[in-house]
């Protein structure tokens, strides 16, 4: 072979060699600035994403403060009164606000807690699951025993609490929750037991595996509504009569 | 001599290729952890913008507390206008509870059975908890209000709700945005692709007036013999 042609051959593996180098070096040098700058906002994030989580907390310290402010002035004004109508008014508004939901509220009954079944191989799933129609079943058991009070993972359940699916979780009242779903309910415990355990409801979950604990209990908290109540009826007219 | 340098260039030659498909698998590797760094920076992104919004309507809802908690003050010693805020009071937990008659712009769905099948209690109630989830401030089955303790039961041909007996057809009504109910209850494997799997009739119609009366107050319905309020 000629020198020439050898010359060249290198000429062209150097060339190739040099660009694969400069290439990398590329490559390298824009991942690292990427990976600063990404770094960099990812923390900035995160540490906005704990001061809103800490600032949320102090409004809900400071709207439960006010609520209970609201209430205590209310009393205080009706007392100073001495005025039986005004009285026998503000008994009806705890009455009421006791079946609206709007009062922390404790009493027997039942405690049910809901988990997906143990992961098994060549199964469905879905059957492994919790559905939100196999919470919206339980619960409705419950109003067939006449339960009084329900809240689920501690959210009060009012007329308008959905249940509904909201990909691997089920949203509350607008919240989103994951399994373990606990549920309180207060009523008869007696019958809010053996309504459960006599249901196809809970026979069909104990089928799939899903893992269903149910236990009678005298002292049974349940706290109340803990959302904007105007927004539950900010577009209705009430009909006065 | 001759072979000699032919062996270098065979070597060169596979420093190379070994050095070309490592670059290619380093690059690759960089571009892939570029971008999910990318994603975890978007979901942090979407996580602080709902925590915003909620944090929104916490500051809101804080403020119309203390707006009345004002007004209370400003009613001390005044008769009239402590009986006006009890009033107001009284009104709002009666409406939340669903002890008033309540109107409004919403839905009307029709549902009746066919030849072949009967309406069941989990049917009702999954339309009833499709109807929450878009948001409806109020609903009636055949003018049962649906309070926080109505029950839906299946006895027979009947439907129990709120412990009365009701025949089909149903009439639902709800007080909710038309076009939020209907994007709900219609879309693909909806509610009433459901209903109309079970052989169903569903008929939603969209109303400016809908009323819709309070639940029956004889203390059967909301019952609170059991309840203790905690005072903390």
């Amino acid at each position: 072979m000629p020198v020439k042609n050898k010359q060249i051959i290198f000429l062209l593996i150097f060339m190739i060699l040099g660009f694969v180098f400069s290439l990398q070096l590329k490559s390298n040098l824009k991942f690292n600035m990427q990976k600063t700058s990404a770094q960099y906002t990812l923390e900035d994030l995160k540490k906005q994403l704990e001061e809103e989580k800490l600032r949320g907390k102090a409004l809900k310290t400071e709207i439960k403060k006010n609520e209970k402010k609201n209430e205590e002035n209310l009393k205080s004004v009706v007392d100073e009164k001495h005025d039986e109508e005004l009285k026998n008014r503000h008994e009806i508004l705890n009455a009421i606000k006791l079946k609206a939901g709007l009062v922390d509220v404790k009493g027997p009954g039942v405690i049910v807690k809901l988990d997906d079944a143990p992961a098994r191989t060549n199964e469905n799933p879905n059957v492994l699951i919790i559905h939100d129609s196999d919470v919206l079943r339980v619960v409705n058991e419950l109003k067939k025993a006449e339960v009084q009070a329900i809240s689920i993972n501690g959210e009060r359940i009012v007329p308008m609490s959905e249940q509904v699916c909201a990909g691997p979780t089920i949203r509350i009242n607008k919240r989103k929750y994951a399994a373990p779903f606990v549920i309180h309910a207060v009523g008869n415990p007696d019958q809010l037991y053996d309504s459960l355990m006599n249901s196809e409801t809970i026979a069909m979950m104990i089928n799939d595996k899903i893992k269903v604990e149910i236990s009678k209990s005298n002292n049974i908290m349940i706290p109340k509504y803990n959302s904007s109540v105007d927004k539950l009826m900010n577009s209705v007219e009430v009909l006065e009569k | 001599m001759k072979i000699h340098t032919n062996i270098a260039i065979m070597i060169v030659c596979i420093v190379l290729g070994v050095i070309l498909a490592w670059q290619y698998k380093s690059i690759d590797y960089n571009v892939k952890a570029a971008s999910l760094q990318n994603k975890r920076v978007d979901e942090l992104k979407d996580e602080l913008i709902r925590e915003k919004k909620n944090n929104e309507d916490l500051a809101k809802r804080n403020a119309d507390i203390e707006k009345r908690n004002r007004e209370f003050e400003d009613a001390r010693g005044k008769i009239s206008e402590t009986t006006k805020l009890l009033n107001e009071e009284l009104g709002r937990a009666r409406t939340i509870a669903g002890m008033t008659d309540v109107k409004g712009k919403g839905v009307i769905i029709n549902l009746n059975h066919s030849d072949l099948t009967y309406i069941e209690d989990i049917n009702i109630l999954e339309l009833i908890n499709e109807l929450r989830a878009s948001d409806a401030q109020a609903i009636s089955v055949n003018n049962e209000r649906i309070v926080a303790t109505s029950e839906v039961r299946t006895a027979g041909r009947f439907i129990m709700i709120n412990g009365k007996q009701l025949l089909p057809p149903f009439e639902i009504k709800a007080i909710a945005d038309p076009e939020k109910v209907e994007h709900t209850l219609k879309m693909i494997g909806g509610i009433i692709e459901k209903l109309e799997a079970y052989q169903l009739q569903v008929e939603v119609k969209a109303s400016d007036n809908i009323v819709i009366p309070k639940v029956r107050d004889d203390g059967t319905v909301l019952k609170t013999d059991l309840l203790t309020p905690v005072k903390d």
